[in-house]
């Protein structure tokens, strides 16, 4: 069985009467200690899974489905037995480290506010694992970062404080939500060494949400891409950036401007994301933008199909797809 | 070489509570007319201070700005404004670079009755229209808000901005980092049509190397406040001189770690080269002798004592 696994999962907010779909009949599954990214651009859903996961979704959000999770279905948790999860099973770390730090408390106590409320134990003891930790994630010099305060420390530490506090309770789960986004790249190499040494070490499963398609490459075996809250394609993250499949994963892939197509245009998707408010309910997502669509596209949602564990939601076969958007 | 503007031996420092910030250290740097420079480097290596100095948005310490053939850093503020609308400047956040209080056409307007006097009412209707024409947005646009527009269009609307009053030069501050992936192949093609229509120059400020890669027809790596390799891209990608930019790239495309630590802090920057802590080729001479930006081989500059000649050519990967 599957340590997280989504079940036509729904998650919806109630704005003035009307039900919007954030998240759309998805399925997903992350197995133990599997590194999975969920991709998608700004707007897409991928954080508001990732805020159900953790029970942190508006007080008005409504879901409906399943989030299997352990075997148990925490979709029907209340509060106080999400209390037992979040931060101790699944935890989460978020792209800007220094908006999800308290910056009047020092670091150290911080991390160690996770052991006191998770685990029957005394100060001084989680003192030693919190320097421990910090150890561990290479912040060297581990009692001096204990008592710094965030503004004293870098962008690639504050997101090492952050991942030693999701991860001292040993959680079965991490949530990576963009977590390098505010990185520069030299910097962004190392927290994502960081996460791979912990997935191995401490056998972490990690769900890495992203809108950097090389970021995942190498780093996750396994990749869901979603569009207008819903999940388009899925599969091995190999097979999905080297053979795509589905319209917009093709015409997200190739619109990355690299060294190669220089001099060339460079494809774009016409369009923009629709927001909430402009999604509409019934047919494919991409609909609206998409170059090869059909009447038959507006209408309804194309059935997912798979060819050896890579999946796509589109009425058309890989063939046809390609025929009609190169033709 | 026909250079549209030149920084010569640019210096600036901040003062703050806690000492100074050496934000450039004695840059320099041409950028010749109608070519898209791409500026590249780590936050904190002072890529943005060049640009607000460029812009005027402050002024340096020591060294000359000719934009030209005009010094213009010696120039009296009155005097600047004639050459500000030929020198504009788009930033990286739509959301905060655009008054939110004020309609499309407002601020478009605005432009032009600042620097188009005694434009009729008729005239800059036109002339709103379209430029907003050409960034890809209808007349109706005029009178919408930013707040009703999404990002990428709200960056439309910033190149209009600029674009309105006809400069020579761009200055983009990452004027894609904010935009998703599909939008800003969008923005990019944009820019290259633009650039072509009306011969405009660009520097083109990003952290994206895969973004500099494609667009620049030149790049400039910076590392705190000094510039280290400069050249055409095709001979940065293809022969890295400089450990650093060899590092950066590398880590940009294989996310691998290359170097080790932080960028060191410009309130307190190292002796000699400024790349020594980090760099693993760093030999004595380094530690002591600050080298100077020189010539490798034709248009291609390096600040290093000992560059990385060809047998290690770099195989370059970027993108996916």
């Amino acid at each position: 069985m599957s340590l997280l696994s989504l079940r036509d999962f729904t998650l919806s907010f109630n704005e003035g009467g009307r039900l919007l779909n954030a998240v759309k009949n998805i399925f997903l599954d992350i197995e133990e200690s599997e590194m999975v990214a969920l991709i998608g651009e700004s707007g897409c859903g991928k954080s508001a899974t990732a805020l159900s996961l953790m029970g942190l979704s508006n007080d008005d959000a409504e879901y409906t489905g399943h989030i299997f999770f352990e075997g148990k279905d925490l979709a029907v948790f209340d509060e106080r037995e999400w209390r037992s999860i979040r931060g101790e099973r699944i935890s989460m770390i978020f792209q800007e480290p220094m908006t999800a730090l308290n910056p009047l408390l020092r670091v150290g106590p911080q991390i160690m506010e996770m052991l006191l409320v998770h685990q029957r134990i005394d100060k001084k003891n989680a003192k030693k694992m919190v320097l421990q930790m910090l150890k561990s994630v290479n912040l060297a010099d581990e009692e001096r970062i204990y008592k710094s305060y965030p503004h004293q420390l870098s962008g690639g530490q504050r997101q090492r404080i952050m991942i030693a506090m999701a991860l001292i309770n040993n959680p079965s789960l991490l949530i990576a939500d963009e977590p390098t986004t505010a990185l520069d790249v030299t910097i962004q190499a190392e927290i994502i060494d960081l996460i791979k040494r912990m997935n191995e070490q401490k056998g972490t499963a990690v769900l890495l949400i992203s809108h950097n398609l090389s970021l995942v490459k190498g780093l996750t075996k396994r990749a869901y891409i979603m569009y207008s809250g819903s999940i388009v394609e899925s599969g091995r993250t190999e097979d999905i950036l080297s053979f795509p499949i589905h319209p917009y994963t093709r015409g997200l892939i190739a619109s990355i401007p690299n060294v190669k197509n220089r001099g060339k245009r460079l494809y774009s998707i016409a369009g923009t994301v629709p927001s909430l408010e402009e999604r509409s309910n019934c047919g494919c997502p991409f609909a609206p933008r998409c170059t090869i669509r059909s009447d038959r596209c507006f209408s309804n949602f194309p059935k997912q199909k798979d060819i050896q564990g890579h999946s796509y939601s589109c009425f058309f076969s890989p063939d046809e797809i390609e025929e009609r958007m190169n033709g | 070489m026909d250079s549209l503007l030149k920084l010569d031996g640019v210096s600036k420092e901040y003062k703050s509570a806690y000492g100074r910030v050496r934000a450039l250290c004695e840059s320099s740097l041409e950028i010749e007319r109608g070519e898209i420079l791409g500026l590249v480097g780590e936050s904190g290596s002072g890529k943005s201070s060049m640009a607000n100095i460029i812009v005027r948005l402050i002024s340096p310490d020591k060294g000359k700005i000719v934009f030209n053939g005009v010094e213009i850093s010696s120039l009296s503020a009155r005097a600047f404004r004639k050459f500000r609308r030929e020198i504009q400047m788009v930033f990286q956040d739509p959301y905060s670079s655009i008054n939110p209080k004020k309609s499309i056409g407002y601020l478009l307007k605005e432009c032009l009755k600042i620097h188009e006097k005694g434009m009729s009412d008729e005239e800059m209707e036109r002339k709103v229209s379209e430029s907003l024409d050409e960034v890809g947005l209808d007349s109706s646009y005029a009178k919408r808000y930013p707040a009703s527009l999404s990002g990428g269009q709200r960056q439309r609307v910033a190149i209009a901005l600029a674009l309105i009053i006809r400069p020579k030069l761009i200055v983009l501050d990452e004027p894609v980092s904010a935009l998703d992936v599909s939008v800003e192949a969008q923005i990019l093609n944009l820019l290259l049509d633009l650039r072509k229509k009306h011969g405009l120059t660009y520097l083109f400020i990003s952290h994206d190397l895969n973004v500099v890669s494609y667009i620049a027809d030149r790049i400039a790596v910076m590392y705190l406040g000094s510039i280290v390799e400069l050249g055409k891209t095709e001979d940065i990608l293809g022969a890295m001189a400089h450990p650093y930019t060899k590092a950066l790239f590398a880590a940009s495309s294989d996310i691998s770690a290359t170097l080790s630590g932080e960028i060191p802090s410009p309130m307190n920057p190292p002796s000699g080269c400024p790349f020594h802590t980090r760099c693993i080729y760093a030999k004595d001479r380094c530690r002591v002798e600050k080298p100077s930006l020189s010539l490798l081989s034709s248009g291609h500059f390096v600040s290093c004592h000992y560059p990385l000649r060809g047998g290690e050519k770099n195989e370059n990967s970027c993108g996916i």
